[in-house]
């Protein structure tokens, strides 16, 4: 508590409040519009933050970071578009719930959550942040392909209808993550010779694909994305507390993923979309309403944003305690505080130990900001599901179109993803998982040279994988996670039978 | 019952698709060394058993009522399954020719046309032309001003167009 108040003492300052309010109205925007992110918005800000003092900077990069979080999941609870990549899982819960008809219920559910998880993630960060970046160095590569393989478990809570459907699409979706240039070797695969794949399958154009323009292909029969124009007439703040006041319900599943969260977040190299991915499957391995996960469920849209936004704190213990961004957006900070001649590292937390509370405590403060101003505003944007198929079809068209482009510039961008959208079409037309899928592209990415760094450093001894202690920690889990929805099935089934006799 | 269970078609087209993809991958890295083919190859494998077993599986899936296509003739099936997919393949049409004439005509003459298109073609109402119309020009005004104009970004103004010096 003491460190928060060191952190909110320092924050009392014209300045940086107008820092935090900017930071949060910009993130807010920015992580609405699909297509835009964190990342290339900081990397345009970094001209500025050259001639602005170091901590009013950071500052307002971490408010940028943390509200475009919170603003990433409207669309992907209102037109099924994560807003950024890390709220793609946001999409198998919010969007159920909004073709029910509870699109305000399930931004209400959201918008706590997202605090909820900025809340845990903050004051995690405040207690364990030095210790914690000691060990954020122990994830070697064994470690590494380890956790991928536990978030590979998340597969078997995304599988849908039919097992071997769900395992095909992620499969098929780890196939897909090794496309571009090979680690080792340096050479190329399954590039079509498009220079554009040479360095992997772009993850904007994938997303949009997967997620945005495969779901006008669907909308294309219909008048509006809500099954009922009743309930959308009928959004209003009591809709809004409801699915607020839902998602207190599953406080064990908030505090669980927002924990998940921000330990994932902070290994670097992972990110909010693994640890969102993880959290959701975790709660649904654990939950007693798992038949309910997929059909619009509270529960799973509150594991989901939670993990979401707690990993933002967890990725900045790494980069202020050694130095190492735990993700990509992280990076830019690192940038910030090098141009201003200062290092990250271990005695950061000796040296700037307000300046370091100040951030965490910005994550928390944003949070709140960022809910409020969602919910204020959020009247206004579940009226998006209610328009016509005509007006809103050419808005995701637009919208997808330009996201694909913008990200790097280049067309090709914009086959690959219709390239996407046309698999995505068939994935979903046949019953596949397109998370699954999703999953897998990206959890790729991280095993195969994880896999093979690891033989390399013991000398092709795969036993690296079963002694070290992280490595049989990450095993453990494996195992639990996928023995216990039997165990949990069979006491329900042990308890249904002894309440019918 | 007449046509109990049908073979499901369209599933095993792309089931075949996949695996006529996994060929070209196959042959593409068959001259890597082994660090470069190992993963793709074990991927693979899965993949050719997973299509196998999920190929087995829907042969005996029983057809729910509804589903089944019924007594329908074969033209009259394949005019309805092409009405329904006529629009899909417009739409992925007329975002290949996007694409193709972005850098051409820039993207404020190729978003309004697209948009115009989209917008006309969903709308069955009677003042189609003017909503689409009012929707396109609404949407790619704003667009170019939140990301041309206001967020500064690179947005292609056409060869075209700067030919002419527009």
């Amino acid at each position: 508590m003491g460190n928060f108040l060191l952190g909110l003492q320092s924050l009392l300052n014209g300045q940086i409040l107008l820092c935090i309010l900017i930071g949060t109205v910009v993130g807010l925007f920015v992580g609405a519009v699909p297509g835009l992110n964190d990342t290339n918005i900081l990397t345009l800000f970094l001209s500025f933050a050259v001639f602005m003092e170091p901590f009013p900077a950071i500052i307002l990069m971490t408010a940028v970071f943390t509200s475009c979080q919170t603003a990433g999941s409207i669309p992907a609870i209102l037109i099924n578009i994560p807003g950024t990549p890390s709220t793609a899982a946001s999409t198998l819960e919010g969007y159920a719930l909004t073709k029910r008809g509870m699109a305000g219920q399930a931004l209400g559910c959201s918008f706590a959550s997202s605090f909820f998880g900025s809340l845990i993630g903050g004051f995690l960060a405040l207690v364990f942040a030095p210790v914690l970046g000691r060990y954020a160095l122990s994830f070697g590569p064994p470690e590494m392909f380890m956790l991928a393989l536990f978030g590979m478990t998340a597969v078997a809570s995304l599988t849908g209808n039919s097992i071997p459907k769900g395992l095909l699409a992620a499969a098929l979706g780890l196939l897909v993550g090794t496309i571009g240039t090979d680690y080792f070797e340096g050479v190329t695969r399954s590039t079509f010779g498009v220079l554009e794949l040479y360095g992997r399958v772009p993850q904007v154009p994938l997303l949009l694909g997967l997620f945005g323009v495969s779901e006008l292909y669907t909308l294309l029969g219909k008048k509006s994305v809500a099954s009922s124009q009743k309930h959308i007439a009928q959004t209003n703040i009591k809709n809004q507390w409801e699915g607020f006041k839902a998602a207190f319900h599953y406080r064990i599943t908030m505090a669980f993923s927002a924990v998940i969260g921000f330990i994932i977040g902070a290994i670097p190299g992972t990110g909010a979309t693994i640890a969102s991915f993880t959290s959701y499957g975790l709660s649904r391995s654990l939950s007693k309403e798992s038949d309910q996960f997929g059909k619009g469920h509270y529960e799973g849209l509150v594991a989901t944003d939670c993990a979401n936004n707690s990993s933002v704190p967890g990725s900045i213990v790494p980069a202020l305690t050694l130095g190492i961004p735990g993700s990509g957006t992280t990076v830019l900070f690192l940038s910030v505080f090098m141009m201003h001649g200062l290092t990250p590292g271990p005695s950061f937390f000796k040296d700037f130990i307000v300046e370091a509370n100040a951030i965490f405590t910005t994550v928390i403060l944003v949070g709140l900001i960022a809910m409020l101003a969602g919910m204020m505003a959020s009247n206004y944007m579940v009226r998006v599901v209610s328009l016509p198929i005509y007006v809103l079809g050419p808005v995701i068209a637009s919208f997808c179109l330009l996201g694909a482009y913008i990200c790097r510039g280049k067309v090709n961008d914009i086959y690959i993803m219709l390239a996407f959208s046309i698999l995505a079409f068939f994935l979903k037309k046949f019953d596949y998982s397109l998370p699954a899928f999703l999953l897998g592209d990206i959890l790729g990415s991280l095993i195969e040279p994880n896999f093979f760094r690891s033989l390399s450093i013991s000398n092709n001894d795969y036993s690296v994988f079963f002694t070290r202690p992280i490595c049989i920690v990450l095993w453990a889990m494996i195992i639990l996670t996928l023995i216990m929805p039997a165990y949990i099935n069979y006491k329900n089934k042990k308890r249904n039978s002894k309440s019918a006799a | 019952m007449k046509n109990d269970k049908k073979a499901p078609v369209g599933e095993y087209i792309f089931l075949l698709s996949v695996l006529g993809y996994l060929g070209y991958y196959f042959f593409d890295i068959r001259s890597y060394p082994f660090r470069a083919v190992f993963w793709p190859h074990c991927l693979m494998g899965a993949i050719v058993a997973l299509v196998v077993l999920v190929g087995v599986q829907s042969a005996f899936k029983p057809v729910h009522e509804g589903e089944q296509p019924g007594d329908i003739p074969a033209p009259l099936l394949f005019m309805q399954r092409f009405k329904q997919g006529g629009p899909i393949a417009a739409v992925i049409a007329a975002f290949a020719f996007y694409a193709l004439l972005f850098k051409a005509l820039g993207f404020n003459v190729c978003n309004l046309a697209l948009t115009f298109w989209l917008s006309w073609m969903l709308n069955p109402g009677s003042k189609r032309v003017k909503t689409a119309l009012v929707t396109s020009l609404v949407l790619t005004v704003t667009l170019y001003l939140v990301f041309g104009v206001i967020l500064g970004m690179k947005l292609p103004t056409g060869k075209l167009f700067r030919a002419w010096r527009f």
